[in-house]
C-alpha cells in the first residue's frame, strides 16, 4: 500500500463510499475532503489485516465515520454548506426532499442509513 | 424515508472526479514526504480562515488565544517580532505544504509522551533550546532533529526521542501557529471580518433589535420546550477560548437561502448547543430584529 498505484486503485475504489458517507453527517464538501483524506492516511499509517473486501470496506466506513463524528465536535461551524451541487445531481422533487431530511436528521439516526450505502 | 429511499437517493450521490483527484494529489504528497504522522489537515491555512469566521460571527476575542494558555502567550509575546515575521512568511510560500510533517511516525512511547508533554508545555514546561531549522532536506544533519523549511517536515532523529526534543517539536509548532495568526494575511482578514461583524451589529441596532445575551435567552428556552429534561444534557457551544459560541451572521450567508428574506434586516443569531460526549447538537436560527425563531436544527 506504499505506491502510488496503490493508493490510486483504494482511493478510486472507496472513495465513492466514504464520499456519500461523510456528506450525509458532514453536510459540507470541504469538510469531507478532509475527512476522507484523514481516512485513507490511517489506513496507510495502520496497514490493517483484512479477511475480504466487506472486511476492508466496513473498517473504512467506521473510520471515516469516527473522523466525522469529531469534526462535527470540534469544528467550528461554516455558515455556507455547499450542498446544492449534490441536491442538483437528483432529479425527481421527492429524492431532494428524502435528501434533505436526511440531511437534516441527528447523526446517531444518520448512521443507521449508512449501511445502505 | 426508508433504506429504501434512502439508497435509491444516495446510489445518485457521488464523489466528483475533481475531489477525487485532489484527494490522490494530497494524499500522495503526504507519502512523497514519507511521514505517518501529521497534524490536523491544513491546520495553518485554517488558522488563517478560523481568524476570519469566528470574528465575523461576532466572538469577542482573537482566536489566537483560542489555543494559547498565558504562559504561552507570554512565551509567544517575547519572541522578536522579526522572528514570528520570518516564520508566517516562511509559512505562506509552504505552498504544497498542507500540514506539518514527521520524517517518520513517532513510537508508541513517544506518543504517550508527546500527549504528556503537550499538557507540560501549557502549563510552562519548555524546551531549553529551539530547534534547529535548515532550509533544505540534503541541509539536515543526520540523525539530529531539525525543521526542513522548504517542505515543512520535521526531520526526527532515527532513535527514540528525548523528552527537550519533543518540546522544541512543540513550542516549534505553537510559534508557526501563533506566527500566521498575528501575519498580515490574517490580521487583514480579521480586520474584515470585524468590519463586517460592525455592520451587522449596527444594522440590529438601528433596528432595535436583541443581543445575543436576548438570544441565548430566547433559545434556551425554546430549547426546554422541545425537549424538555433531555435539554439539560446539552449545553451552549463555546469557542475554545470560552466566549459564547453566538454567531450573527448576514442571512444570506447562510446555508438555508430563504432564511434571507424571511428575516426582518438579512441578520440572524446561530445559537448551538452540544453534548461533547454523544456529539448531539441542537440550535437555533434567530432573527435579530425580533427574536423570532426562523429555522431549527440538529
Amino acid at each position: 500500500m506504499d505506491s502510488e498505484k496503490d493508493i490510486r486503485e483504494a482511493v478510486v475504489k472507496y472513495s465513492d463510499t466514504l464520499y456519500k458517507v461523510c456528506i450525509v453527517i458532514l453536510c459540507n464538501e470541504h469538510d469531507v475532503q478532509d475527512a476522507i483524506q484523514d481516512t485513507f492516511c490511517r489506513y496507510l499509517e495502520k496497514k490493517p489485516e483484512f479477511c475480504d473486501e466487506e472486511h476492508e470496506k466496513a473498517w473504512l466506513i467506521r473510520v471515516a465515520t469516527n473522523i466525522c463524528r469529531d469534526m462535527i465536535r470540534f469544528r467550528i461551524r461554516h455558515p455556507k454548506v455547499s450542498i446544492d451541487e449534490v441536491e442538483n445531481t437528483l432529479v425527481a422533487p421527492e429524492e431532494k426532499e428524502t435528501l434533505k431530511e436526511l440531511l437534516e436528521l441527528p447523526v446517531k439516526q444518520k448512521q443507521s442509513f449508512i449501511c445502505t450505502m | 424515508m426508508d433504506g429504501y429511499e434512502v439508497k435509491k437517493v444516495m446510489d445518485q450521490v457521488h464523489i466528483s472526479s475533481e475531489m477525487q483527484v485532489e484527494v490522490i494529489k494530497n494524499i500522495q504528497k503526504r507519502m512523497e514526504h514519507g511521514n505517518k504522522n501529521t497534524s490536523v489537515w491544513g491546520f495553518r491555512r485554517m488558522a488563517t480562515a478560523a481568524a476570519a469566521f469566528v470574528l465575523a460571527a461576532g466572538a469577542v476575542s482573537f482566536p489566537v488565544r483560542a489555543f494559547v494558555a498565558s504562559v504561552v502567550q507570554e512565551r509567544m509575546e517575547s519572541v522578536p517580532e522579526e522572528e514570528m515575521k520570518g516564520l508566517n512568511d516562511m509559512v505562506q510560500s509552504q505552498r504544497d505544504v498542507l500540514a506539518d510533517g514527521f520524517s517518520r511516525a513517532y513510537s508508541d512511547s513517544e506518543k504517550e509522551r508527546s500527549e504528556a508533554l503537550w499538557q507540560a508545555y501549557k502549563n510552562g514546561t519548555f524546551p531549553e533550546k529551539v530547534i534547529t531549522q535548515v532550509d533544505n532536506a540534503e541541509d539536515a544533519p543526520e540523525g539530529t532533529l531539525c525543521y526542513i523549511r522548504a517542505t515543512g517536515i520535521f526531520n526526527l532523529p532515527a532513535q527514540e526521542m528525548t523528552d527537550e526534543e519533543m518540546l522544541q517539536i512543540i513550542d516549534f509548532q505553537h510559534k508557526m501557529s501563533y506566527a500566521v495568526a498575528h501575519g498580515p494575511q490574517a490580521q487583514a482578514a480579521a480586520a474584515e471580518a470585524r468590519e463586517k461583524t460592525e455592520r451587522l451589529e449596527k444594522t440590529v441596532q438601528d433596528a432595535n433589535g436583541i443581543s445575543r445575551d436576548e438570544a441565548v435567552e430566547i433559545a434556551k428556552k425554546q430549547l426546554m420546550t422541545d425537549l424538555g429534561d433531555k435539554a439539560n444534557e446539552l449545553e451552549l457551544m463555546m469557542y475554545n477560548d470560552g466566549t459564547p459560541g453566538v454567531s450573527l451572521l448576514d442571512a444570506s450567508d447562510y446555508s438555508k437561502a430563504e432564511l434571507a428574506s424571511e428575516s426582518k434586516a438579512g441578520v440572524i443569531y446561530d445559537v448551538g448547543f452540544g453534548n461533547p460526549d454523544t456529539h448531539a447538537t441542537y440550535g437555533y436560527i434567530i432573527d435579530a430584529v425580533d427574536g423570532s425563531i426562523l429555522y431549527t436544527y440538529k
